[in-house]
C-alpha cells in the first residue's frame, strides 16, 4: 500500500457520485505539495476542486481528505487543505472551515457526517 | 503562586474521580469555581455540567441548556456568582448562580458573527471577553441590568483562538490563527489615546502591541502570569513560547519610535522572547520582527514536550 500523499488521496470517493475523487478530477497528483518543515516532519498542501459549487459538499471532500491523510500518511505532519482558488464563490469560508481543527473534531461526532466521511475513505478489499 | 523549578522527589497523582455520565459528546472545557467547591465543564454537546465537590466524589448541581450547537468554553467570575459560556451558535450566555446552584440564564450575547471559541472573565471586575471565529475580541459588561457589548476589538485577520488578561485588567492579550500575538491596553474616556473623544463614558481599547514571525502555525491558547507578567503561547508546530516585557530602549535609540501620538510621545512596551531580538515600532502599534534569520528556525522557543515541568521555566535551553 503506497504511502504517498497523492496515492492515499485518489481512491476517496466523491460523497454524492460512484466515482473516485481522481477520476472526477477533484484532486489530481499535482494538487498536493509536500515540504520538509524540520526533522522528518512535513507540510502536507492539498488544492482541490469541487466538482460543484456546493458548500456543503466541498467541505465534506475537505473533511474526506484530511481524515483519510490523517490515517494513512506514515510520517509526521501538518496538514493544510484548500479549495484551488477560482472555483467556488466563497472559497474563503471554506478553506476556515476545513482548516479549523475544532469545527473538524465536532464533525466528525456528528453520526451522519462521520457515515458519509467513512464510506468515502474506506479502501475497498 | 509558582513554585521554583526543581523535581519533588515522590510527588504523584492520584486520579480522584472519573465523571463519564455528564456529557455525550466531547468535554472540551473544565473550569473549577474560585471557592473550589464547584466544577463547571462544556460539551460538544451543548450543555454545561456544573459538579458540586463532595467528600468522595462530584455530583452534578445544575446543567445548563440553551446553546444550539457546541460549547466551546466556559468560565467563573472573579465573584464566583456569574458564569458565562460561548458556542459555535455565535453566542455568549452568562448564567447566575441564585445560591442554591439552580443556574438562570441572565443574558444570552449574540454581538459576534461567527463561532465564539473562548471567554475569560477580567481579572477583578465583572467584565467578559470573548474570542471568535470572526476574527474579533469583544468585552461585555452589564449595564443597568442588562448585558452589554462594550467593545469590539477588531485587527486580528484570523480566528481569535484565546484570550488572557493581565494581572491589571488594564491590557489583554489574544491569540489567533493569523499566527500573531495581539496586546490590547484599555484607554479610559477623555485620555489622549482615545480614538474617539467624546465618543462617550465608555473606556476604548487600543492594539498597542503585534507579534508576528515567532509562531509557525495557528496560536491556540495564551496565558498571562499574574505573578510574573510573562505571557506563554500553545501553537500548533509544536512548540511553546515564553515572552517578557522587556524596558523600552533609551532615548536616541533608533528602535524608539519617532513620531508622537495625541499630543504625548508614549511609551510603547517592547515584547520580545529570551533573548531580547531587534524590533521595530510604528506609530499606534508596535510590530516586533524576528529577524530573517530566525523567522524560519526559531531558537529561543521551548522544545517540544517537555518531560518536566522545570524545563518548561527558567534557566532556558536553546533548541537547535
Amino acid at each position: 500500500r503506497s504511502s504517498r500523499a497523492p496515492d492515499i488521496i485518489r481512491t476517496i470517493r466523491d460523497p454524492e457520485k460512484p466515482n473516485t475523487l481522481e477520476e472526477l478530477e477533484v484532486v489530481t497528483e499535482n494538487c498536493v505539495e509536500v515540504q520538509e518543515i524540520g526533522e522528518e516532519e512535513y507540510l502536507v498542501t492539498i488544492r482541490f476542486t469541487p466538482t460543484v459549487p456546493h458548500c456543503s459538499l466541498a467541505t465534506l471532500i475537505g473533511l474526506c481528505l484530511r481524515i483519510k491523510l490523517q490515517r494513512c500518511l506514515p510520517f509526521r505532519h501538518k496538514l493544510e487543505i484548500y479549495i484551488s482558488e477560482g472555483t467556488h464563490s466563497t472559497e474563503e469560508d471554506i478553506n476556515k472551515q476545513i482548516n479549523d481543527k475544532e469545527r473538524v473534531a465536532a464533525a466528525m461526532e456528528n453520526p451522519n457526517l462521520r457515515e458519509i466521511v467513512e464510506q468515502c475513505v474506506t479502501e475497498p478489499d | 503562586p509558582c513554585a521554583p523549578c526543581v523535581p519533588c522527589p515522590g510527588a504523584g497523582w492520584a486520579c480522584r474521580a472519573v465523571l463519564a455520565d455528564g456529557h455525550q459528546r466531547t468535554v472540551r472545557r473544565v473550569a473549577w469555581s474560585p471557592c473550589g467547591h464547584y466544577l463547571a465543564s462544556a460539551s460538544f454537546d451543548g450543555t454545561t455540567c456544573v459538579w458540586k465537590r463532595h467528600e468522595h466524589g462530584f455530583e452534578v448541581v445544575a446543567t445548563l441548556e440553551g446553546h444550539e450547537n457546541e460549547v466551546k468554553s466556559v468560565a467563573w467570575a472573579p465573584s464566583g456568582t456569574l458564569l458565562a459560556t460561548c458556542s459555535r451558535d455565535k453566542s455568549v450566555w452568562v448564567w447566575e448562580d441564585d445560591e442554591e446552584q439552580e443556574f438562570e440564564c441572565v443574558s444570552v450575547l449574540s454581538a459576534h458573527s461567527q463561532d465564539v471559541k473562548h471567554v475569560v472573565w477580567h481579572p477583578s471586575q465583572e467584565l467578559l471577553a470573548s474570542a471568535s471565529y470572526d476574527d474579533t475580541v469583544r468585552l461585555y459588561r452589564e449595564d443597568e441590568d442588562d448585558w452589554v457589548c462594550c467593545a469590539t476589538l477588531e485587527g486580528h485577520t484570523s480566528t481569535v483562538w484565546a484570550v488572557a488578561w493581565e494581572r491589571s485588567g488594564q491590557r489583554l492579550v489574544s491569540c489567533s490563527d493569523d499566527r500573531t500575538l495581539r496586546v490590547w491596553q484599555r484607554s479610559e474616556p477623555g485620555e489622549a489615546m482615545s480614538l474617539s473623544p467624546g465618543a462617550g463614558s465608555e473606556p476604548s481599547w487600543q492594539c498597542v502591541c503585534t507579534l508576528s514571525g515567532y509562531h509557525g502555525r495557528s496560536i491556540y491558547d495564551v496565558a498571562w502570569c499574574h505573578l510574573t507578567g510573562a505571557v506563554a503561547t500553545a501553537c500548533g508546530d509544536d512548540a511553546v513560547r515564553v515572552f517578557e516585557e522587556v524596558a523600552p530602549a533609551a532615548p536616541g535609540c533608533p528602535e524608539q519610535p519617532q513620531q508622537h501620538f495625541g499630543g504625548f510621545s508614549p511609551v510603547f512596551p517592547i515584547f520580545s522572547p529570551f533573548p531580547t531580538l531587534h524590533c521595530s515600532a510604528s506609530v499606534r502599534s508596535t510590530s516586533v520582527e524576528a529577524e530573517p534569520s530566525l523567522r524560519n528556525s526559531p531558537s529561543v522557543s521551548f522544545s517540544r514536550h517537555m518531560s518536566r515541568m522545570a524545563r518548561a521555566v527558567l534557566p532556558v535551553s536553546f533548541r537547535e
